[in-house]
């Protein structure tokens, strides 16, 4: 079955360290030309994904009002009620409201019986191709598998997503793009394992996920029950695998206002109007 | 005679407990986990009482009930078998991992005992009396756990341990692909696996099972991702 579906988690409002009034999304934070929700829209449509659900803050009414005007590929989004849909791409968007924290459980509905893509707003992923992305990849591993769910994953050297979970791999999967995870792991680990995968805000799950989050009784809000949900699915099915990214996929970290200035500037550095003149610009810095 | 019942789910806790139950109460218990294992179930087994899981894969929950009720004399019921908070042991900080699911397998709650089909009979499909009280089954195929034995049809063959091993990891992943590394982890833990014994023992098993060497239909090879048991019917 493919992947049709996607639940995006549109993060919490702004601190006061923001470039921004303290009640305004992050979502809607600059990278280059685009939003952070714009650069997360074009990610997942040109995965598969036509029927987009938004988990969005209650008291942020900045998000539902920008994305009522937002543009995916180029074509304008008309506004029915709570979900809309773009004629020209058959993107249909629709918005469920939380009050603290965006929990998945909320999206139930919306999932139904179909497996989903879900994302965060907290780490954007620059991808230097247009084709064959992160999420194109994971949506493949997810249907050739038969498995509960993929999750991304990013080798921790080489950046500092925002991510203090490790995953560790059933055996030994050498470099293989992909492979079964063991356990996710806090960190920084207590014990000496060596893991260097870190987790990646990028899920295709099938609707079992559910089940799991569901056995904490009460739907929750806390973003962190669906990484102690896919632990437990991890260890009772051995069915939950992880997909590396790739050269020229790199994840970025939201998190303070120094990663997100290196975000806006790689994201401005790749434009393609007027990266050049910004990388020469901030070369003149550097030598003067 | 004892009553039979068929737990038809993939959620694999709730499938466990309610064998543990139902055994309890002296009810042979028979396990499927897609609509296909269903199916063949009703080929082989005379049943009492049917339990389908809302949800379960291969078919739509009702149209199964259906077949089931055209099929057989039982009673078919489709429940929702997932299990809630109250039925899940909590973790134990400061406990290692395997110290965890250890304690959680001896506490009864499926995790680290039993995953997938587990068929409690006295009965193979053929209808022959077996000593051997626990199988995983797929399909025509069945594997007898304390023989390593493997029953395809009416057809039985001894298996070597890592044979029996693979066709076991298969059986509990079904229909889910098994990556190489864990079937190397998992047969071989003292580390001396590799691809090319994989290769070839996966290679035996298959004929064993009388599988096609150039185009296997049971053992399937899943490019770049590993291999997957697919279940098939009698002729």
């Amino acid at each position: 079955m493919s992947v049709t579906k996607a639940v995006l988690c549109v993060g919490r409002s702004a601190g006061p360290h923001w470039p921004v009034q303290q009640r305004q999304s992050c979502a809607l934070l600059p990278l280059g030309r685009k939003s952070v929700l714009q650069v997360l829209f074009e990610e997942i449509v040109a995965a598969g994904a036509h029927q987009i659900c938004l988990l969005i803050n209650r008291n942020d009414q900045s998000v539902s009002q920008y994305v009522k005007s937002l543009a995916i590929d180029d074509h304008s989004v008309g506004v029915n009620g709570q979900a809309w849909t773009d004629s020209a791409t058959d993107v249909t968007v629709e918005c469920i409201e939380y009050e603290h924290e965006p929990g998945l459980l909320m999206a139930r509905r919306f999932v139904g019986n179909e497996p989903f893509m879900c994302a965060t707003t907290e780490m954007p992923i620059y991808h230097r191709r247009r084709s064959g992305s992160l999420l194109s990849r994971m949506s493949a591993a997810f249907e050739a598998t038969g498995a509960d769910g993929v999750l991304a994953v990013n080798e921790g050297a080489r950046s500092s997503p925002a991510s203090n979970t490790l995953i560790e791999a059933v055996g030994d999967p050498g470099a293989s793009p992909h492979f079964v995870v063991a356990d996710l792991v806090d960190s920084p680990l207590s014990s000496g394992r060596p893991i260097n995968e870190v987790l990646v805000s990028r899920f295709v799950l099938s609707p079992i996920v559910f089940d799991y989050l569901d056995e904490n009784g009460a739907p929750s809000e806390d973003e962190c029950d669906l990484i102690a949900a896919l632990r437990r699915l991890a260890h009772d099915r051995e069915s939950l695998w992880a997909v590396r990214t790739q050269s020229g996929e790199v994840p970025f970290d939201l998190s303070s206002f120094l990663l997100y200035s290196r975000t806006f500037i790689h994201f401005s550095l790749e434009d393609p109007e007027v990266g050049t003149a910004i990388r020469e610009y901030i070369s003149s810095l550097a030598t003067n | 005679m004892m009553s039979r019942v068929l737990v038809a789910t993939d959620q694999p806790k709730a499938r466990d407990r309610l064998r543990r139950a139902l055994e309890a109460e002296d009810v042979v218990v028979l396990g499927a986990s897609t609509a296909d294992d269903v199916l063949a179930i009703l080929d082989s087994h005379e049943l009492d009482l049917i339990l389908i899981h809302a949800g379960l894969p291969g078919l739509p929950s009702h149209e199964l009930a259906d077949i089931c009720s055209q099929r057989t004399g039982a009673l078919v019921l489709v429940v929702d078998m997932r299990i809630a908070q109250a039925m899940r042991p909590t973790e134990t900080p400061g406990l290692s991992r395997e110290r965890q699911l250890e304690d959680r397998a001896a506490a009864g709650s499926g995790v680290g005992a039993l995953r997938m089909i587990d068929v409690h009979d006295d009965y193979n499909t053929s209808g022959r009396m077996r000593r051997s009280s626990h199988c995983l089954s797929s399909g025509d195929l069945t594997l007898w756990l304390d023989q390593n034995t493997v029953t395809v049809g009416e057809r039985d063959t001894p298996l070597k341990p890592v044979e029996a091993r693979i066709l076991r990891e298969l059986l509990e992943h079904a229909p889910r692909v098994v990556p190489p590394e864990l079937l190397i982890a998992r047969v071989w833990p003292d580390g001396e696996g590799d691809l090319s014994a994989l290769a070839t023992a996966i290679s035996s098993l298959r004929a064993a099972l009388g599988d096609d060497p150039l185009n296997p239909s049971r053992i399937q090879h899943v490019e770049r991702f590993g291999y997957k048991i697919t279940p098939q019917r009698s002729e």
